[in-house]
């Protein structure tokens, strides 16, 4: 009872929220006109102060101006400049700024009140009274009424039966009900009739209600009697609204009705009730467009059923009452949908309503009672949509013209066939198993894209593409993972559906790509581990192949995606293959092929942005594969080896064109080689790696100047990079091959040969070549010249170093043009002078440096080179220097004859025929070139001397000296050379000196006497010459 | 022309690698070359000062006599073995130059195995190196070594400059030590290959009379052995090889003796360049020495042995 008192106050206060939100809707517009008033009043007046006296012309009425606001603005038919207004064109543009100073404007007045003054103005008219004396009076005194009669039944619990009470009220609502009948003729009561109206059929609805239910006016006991009356009256009521011919009467006496079968007691009777209740409704909704009450309806019914909740009722019984409700509201929009006019918004929301109350008022029963068959249900339930979509679309043709929401909300097939194909797809999870779940999507996606391409529809294959994309995501998700191996058939099933709708369909491109996936699944997981990344390319082959030819991008674009997963398994799997894989490099040859085939072919990829990148890409996953194959077939050691010549075969390729692109690819591929080789085997050389890592070495350094020698049509700082790993490779291989006094041997070939392969465009190579001389110089002083080997009984000093001398000789030659040259130049003598010091020993080292002075001196003749001539000076300065300090202290001797004598008589002829050759008079630029007779001269003459002086002592040293010294002058005159008179006559000054300043002091009486006597009769024998020829002399000096 | 040159030069690298490749190889690395060299140079230039300095053989004796007086008075000496040394060194003694020095040996007690000359003629062997002597023929190397310092004048070089100065009026303190100091960095420089010198000449003077040729290079392997001494390991890698050399050549500029296996491998290849001496009967002397005979005493025949 009290929850029957609260819902009627419900609904009564619903019913005046909206005359309220009407209310406040009316006060909106009324704001937003009064707004646009005061604008226009305060541009009038603003008019007015500015322009000349012009007679007013009346302005547009209010309610006019109000009716243009409630009509949807006109389209502008001609371009005005002005706005509407018609303001003479003598006035000017209206300013916002207000009127001249002289007389203060007054404020713009507004054209009519403000929405308070009208509510004020309508308070204080007649309208509010009459609003609510006649009609809010009505209904309050209808409520209160209503409330009394119950309250009098309640009260009269103890003053009459249940008869009784049920008689009154019975009374009391018929009465209002005929009053209200009576009086709604005349149209002054029609609102307080329809108060009356009202509230009698309430009165006797409830009474009808409290006939069984209430225990104080209980007169009824069977169930089925109350519900039938209870029926009746709401019966009853709706065709009495109907009169009224309002979808809020007639709405609000079915929702009395529904509300009755939900209270009544007895299911079975509230559940069949239901069928006529809706199909009355709806049948009033149709007739009358009142779709608004059906859109009640669906509500009301199956929250009714929801409402009872489950009886346990048989579930065939059930069902088949659910199916005919949802059969009444199916119709009822198929109905709705063979009319042309657009479905309005409640229109719109039958069919999903109607469809959610079936499905929740069904499934939660199967699954309760048969869940086991649950697919079928749906399966039968996907059917009857399939009937309902077909109904549609016979009866509403679909506009491909109108968008898809606006066809599916306006009652188009779309909507049915969707959920059909929702429930079939649920029909087959529930009752299929693993795979077979697919091919059971995979069958329901073909025949919905078979009977969309039968109709001409679109929607239809778009669906179908969709559960295509189930069926995958399924495949992908579940059945390849659980590695099964009986999923791949319907994988490939999959794929040869989509394949084929996209061939039946050529603008359906997702079907193409939709078909790949499953390929690409099938062959990543039913591929043995190492063979997916060859498997995948084939497959990318393929389709690039196949798009190709048939200029489709799409399957060259799902070519590229297979291509880039080829890749990625490729480094996944087959980089770390265990060794112990039998041809483990074999999937990834596949792979290379592959690719490199696709790189050649993308040359005939049509211009475009694709034509730009595609060709590159291909080549570098080519490239990629290339190198992995490498590591894995070539042996460990080799591994540096092979891919320098890897990058040697790409350059090849690349310039021959297939493709361009291998040209710059392979310096990376390269650079990669030589770090392996670099970290692998120099870095940590040592003289005891095998022959393979020799053999690798060699082949790097090879491969690596043939790099160079093929990159002269390359960049420069490939072959500069590819001629300093190849030399840094062999020179590494000399010194970890070679014996260790050989190896200077070897760098110094490594020299030459650089040498003879330098060009203008291989300066490096130059600049390789002098790195190698350096390096063999130095490495000479640390291996060859305190060798002790020997073969054949010569050292392996002079075996090696004499040809490196050679060598270097050479080098100048080739280089005499540059500064380097020079280097070389002074570098072979060097070596020159420091292996005769080794190999002739301490004491003889001075004979073969003599006799180097004087070849050298006479090279330097011959070829009048300066530096040779300067090299001679130099060496013969310390082969004088060498002689006095060392070999004339040396014990040894010669054949008997005391060793400083032997190598000093040497060192003495060498330097004296070194004076013959040198000019008597030169031009020559340098002092020392230009006296270089004179140099020769001195110091022989001086070594001499020494030897004298460490031979002899004494008077015999006087004497001796004294007889040099006139042998010169006579050598001086036969020669006609005046440095040698000089030198004589020098020492013979000497001489005198010795004799009077060391003889008369130390020695005795006949040495003393005895140097005299000889020095003085040698002196005037050499007087004696200068007078008897001094004719002679004069033209000599 | 060019294209001869190079050819003409690259095959005599090769024949000349080739030849070298074969053979008897010697795989050692180090800078003992420009060590060599340097020391050439330090010795030349120290000619001068040496020259100038130069002490008469008489001097050079006095001097000696007045430093053994000083090394007699720290250790005693065994006249029984000085008297057998002295004997074989006085045979020794005509294979020298210097014919003015006599030479005086000396056996003192000192458990070091060493021997060293003083200027004069005066050498000393110390017990430990007697003990580790086997064959007279060894102890005859020994001597012509240290007897070869004396007869080179390397002993007395060392005093020239001090007793120069001293001459001079310049005292030992101040200039002197400077000068002397620098004089001992400078001789540092080519000190060893005075020892190898003396190892040549040493070797020359016992073998001309008549001792077996290889005592000396027996002598000193076993030196190098009893002291632990070993030939630096080839470097397996090319940093390792100069890093190697560079340790190794600022390490032995400081000592006073070259590596006794380097000193193995001169005396060796010393002794089998001499192709005259294969054939000769030579004197080994293994029971003379143990009894201290001399060869003039005894000298049978089982002492004997063909080079």
């Amino acid at each position: 009872m009290t929850e029957f008192l609260v819902f009627v106050l419900f609904i009564i206060c619903a019913m005046q929220y909206r005359k309220l939100r009407r209310v406040r809707r009316d006060v909106d517009e009324l704001r937003s006109e009064n707004r646009q008033i005061e604008k226009l009043t305060a541009r009038v007046y603003a008019l007015e102060c500015a322009a000349p006296h012009v007679p007013e012309t009346p302005t547009a009425p209010l309610v006019q101006r109000v009716a243009i606001a409630e009509e949807p603005p006109p389209p502008i038919v001609e371009p005005q400049p002005e706005p509407a207004y018609q303001a003479p064109p003598v006035l000017p543009e209206p300013e916002p700024k207000p009127p001249p100073p002289v007389e203060p404007p007054p404020p713009p007045v507004p054209a009519g009140p403000s929405w308070r003054e009208r509510i004020a103005s309508g308070v204080a008219s007649q309208e509010w009274e009459a609003m609510v004396g006649g009609n809010w009076l009505n209904k309050l005194g209808v409520l209160i009424l209503i409330i009394g009669i119950a309250l009098l039944l309640g009260y009269s619990f103890t003053k009459v039966g249940p008869a009784g009470r049920v008689a009154i009220a019975l009374a009391v609502s018929g009465g209002m009900l005929a009053a209200g009948v009576a009086v709604e003729r005349r149209s002054v009561y029609r609102v307080f009739a329809r108060g009356l109206i009202g509230g009698g059929w309430a009165g006797l609805y409830f009474t009808a209600y409290a006939m069984y239910a209430v225990d104080a006016a209980r007169i009824i006991a069977n169930p089925w009697i109350a519900s039938i009356l209870l029926t009746a009256v709401a019966a009853g009521m709706i065709l009495h609204s109907l009169k009224y011919k309002s979808q809020t009467v007639t709405g609000l006496a079915y929702f009395i009705a529904f509300a009755t079968l939900v209270i009544t007691p007895v299911n079975t009777f509230s559940f069949v009730a239901l069928v006529p209740l809706t199909a009355s409704l709806l049948y009033l909704a149709h007739r009358f467009e009142w779709f608004e009450m059906a859109l009640f309806g669906v509500f009301a019914t199956y929250g009714a059923c929801i409402a009872r909740g489950d009886s346990g009722s048989p579930l065939a019984s059930s069902q088949a009452i659910i199916a005919v409700y949802w059969l009444l509201f199916e119709g009822f929009t198929i109905l709705r949908a063979s009319r042309p006019k657009a479905f309005s918004l409640p229109e719109r929301c039958i069919f999903p309503l109607n469809t959610v109350g079936v499905l929740a008022l069904s499934v939660p029963k199967w699954n309760h009672v048969a869940r086991h068959h649950s697919w079928a249900f749906l399966a039968a339930c996907a059917v009857v949509f399939i009937a309902g979509a077909a109904a549609r679309y016979r009866l509403r043709r679909p506009d491909e013209a109108t968008p898809l929401p606006e066809r599916m909300a306006n009652g188009g097939y779309e909507g049915p066939i969707t959920i059909a194909a929702g429930l079939a797809t649920g029909a087959v999870w529930l009752k299929a198993t693993t795979v077979w779940i697919n091919f059971g999507w995979l069958v329901e996606a073909e025949l919905l894209f078979l009977a969309g391409r039968w109709l001409g529809q679109a929607y239809p294959q778009r669906l179908s593409a969709a559960l295509f994309g189930l069926a995958t995501l399924k495949l992908a998700a579940q059945d390849a993972p659980a590695n099964s191996h009986e999923w791949w058939p319907v994988g490939l099933f999959s794929t040869a559906l989509m394949y084929l709708n996209r061939w039946l369909r050529r603008t359906a491109k997702y079907f193409s790509y939709g078909a790949a996936v499953p390929l690409l699944l099938v062959a990543g997981y039913e591929s043995p581990t190492l063979w997916v990344g060859a498997a995948w390319f084939l497959i990318g082959l393929a389709l690039f192949e196949f798009g190709l030819r048939k200029s489709l991008v799409e399957y060259r674009l799902q070519a590229y995606g297979f291509v880039v997963f080829a890749l990625c398994a490729l480094a996944i799997n087959d980089f770390g293959a265990p060794l112990t894989a039998k041809l483990r490099w074999a999937p990834v040859l596949v792979a290379v092929a592959a690719a490199y085939v696709m790189a050649l072919r993308a040359k005939r990829i049509p211009e475009g942005v694709e034509a730009k990148y595609a060709p590159v890409a291909l080549a570098w996953a080519a490239t990629f594969s290339a190198v992995l194959f490498v590591w894995l077939a070539a042996p460990t050691k080799f591994i540096g080896t092979a891919w320098i010549a890897l990058a040697l075969l790409m350059l090849e390729l690349g310039l021959r064109g297939i493709p361009n692109c291998f040209r710059w690819q392979s310096y990376p591929v390269a650079s990669i080689g030589w770090a392996y080789v670099l970290v692998t085997v120099v870095i940590d050389v040592n003289k005891g790696m095998g022959t393979a890592t020799r053999l690798a070495l060699g082949g790097a350094a090879l491969l690596s100047y043939a790099l160079c020698a093929r990159g002269f049509r390359t960049e420069a700082y490939h072959r500069v990079a590819a001629s300093l790993a190849g030399t840094a490779f062999a020179a590494t291989l000399m010194w970890m091959a070679l014996p260790d006094p050989v190896v200077a041997v070897g760098w110094a070939l490594l020299g030459i040969a650089l040498m003879q392969f330098t060009g203008p465009n291989t300066r490096v190579l130059t600049v390789q070549a002098d790195l190698m001389g350096a390096a063999t110089f130095g490495r000479l002083f640390f291996a060859n010249f305190v060798n002790t080997g020997s073969t054949g009984g010569i050292s392996h000093r002079l075996l090696t170093v004499a040809p490196v001398i050679a060598s270097e000789y050479y080098a100048w030659f080739e280089r005499r043009q540059s500064k380097v040259g020079r280097l070389y130049l002074y570098a072979a003598p060097i070596l020159a002078v420091t292996l005769l010091r080794f190999e002739l020993g301490r004491v003889l080292t001075v004979v073969g440096w003599a006799a180097f002075t004087l070849l050298l001196y006479w090279i330097g003749r011959k070829r009048d080179d300066l530096d040779f001539r300067l090299q001679s000076y130099a060496l013969a300065l310390i082969c004088f220097w060498r002689s006095w300090t060392t070999n004339f202290y040396v014990p040894e001797s010669f054949a008997g004859v005391p060793g400083r004598v032997a190598t000093g008589a040497f060192v003495v002829s060498a330097l004296y025929i070194a004076q013959a050759l040198a000019p008597r008079a030169s031009d020559a630029r340098l002092k020392l070139d230009r006296y270089a007779r004179q140099l020769f001269s001195v110091l022989a003459s001086a070594l001499v001397a020494l030897m004298l002086y460490y031979e002899v002592s004494g008077a015999v040293l006087t004497v001796a000296w004294g007889v040099q010294a006139a042998l010169l002058m006579a050598a001086g005159f036969w020669a006609r050379d005046r440095v040698l008179r000089l030198s004589g006559l020098l020492l013979f000054l000497n001489c005198i000196l010795k004799l009077f300043f060391y003889d008369l002091r130390h020695l005795d009486t006949i040495s003393r006497i005895f140097s005299f006597i000889v020095l003085g009769a040698v002196m005037v024998g050499v007087s004696w010459v200068y007078t008897r020829f001094r004719k002679q002399i004069e033209r000599y000096l | 022309m060019n294209r001869r040159a190079a050819i003409a030069v690259a095959a005599l690298l090769i024949a000349g690698g080739a030849l070298a490749s074969m053979g008897k190889q010697d795989r050692t690395v180090d800078l003992s070359s420009a060590r060599e060299i340097w020391a050439d140079f330090l010795r030349d230039a120290d000619q001068i000062g040496l020259v100038a300095t130069r002490m008469p053989s008489g001097e050079e004796v006095r001097l000696g006599a007045q430093l053994a007086a000083g090394v007699s008075q720290w250790a005693a000496q065994d006249p029984n073995d000085t008297s057998y040394v002295s004997a074989v060194g006085q045979s020794l003694a005509p294979q020298l130059r210097r014919k003015d020095i006599p030479y005086e040996f000396h056996v003192i007690e000192s458990p070091s195995i060493n021997a060293f000359a003083l200027p004069g003629g005066q050498i000393y062997v110390l017990r430990g190196m007697m003990d580790f002597l086997e064959t007279e023929a060894e102890l005859a190397a020994i001597l012509g070594h240290e007897m070869s310092h004396v007869d080179l004048r390397h002993c007395v070089e060392r005093y020239q400059y001090q007793h120069a100065l001293k001459r001079a009026g310049v005292g030992v303190g101040g200039a002197g030590h400077l000068l002397d100091m620098a004089r001992m960095l400078i001789a540092m420089g080519y000190g060893q290959y005075q020892e190898l010198e003396a190892d040549a000449e040493g070797n020359r003077i016992a073998i001309e009379a008549g001792y077996d040729p290889d005592a000396a290079e027996t002598v000193f392997n076993r030196l190098a052995q009893t002291m632990g001494e070993a030939l630096r390991p080839p470097a397996s890698t090319p940093a390792g090889e100069i890093a190697g050399s560079m340790e190794e050549a600022l390490r032995d500029y400081f000592r006073t003796h070259p590596r006794t296996p380097e000193r193995v491998a001169r005396m060796h290849s010393m002794t089998t360049s001499h192709q005259e001496l294969r054939g000769r009967q030579f004197f080994v002397g293994r029971a003379n020495y143990r009894n201290r005979t001399t060869r003039s005493a005894s000298a049978p025949k089982a002492e004997f042995r063909t080079y």
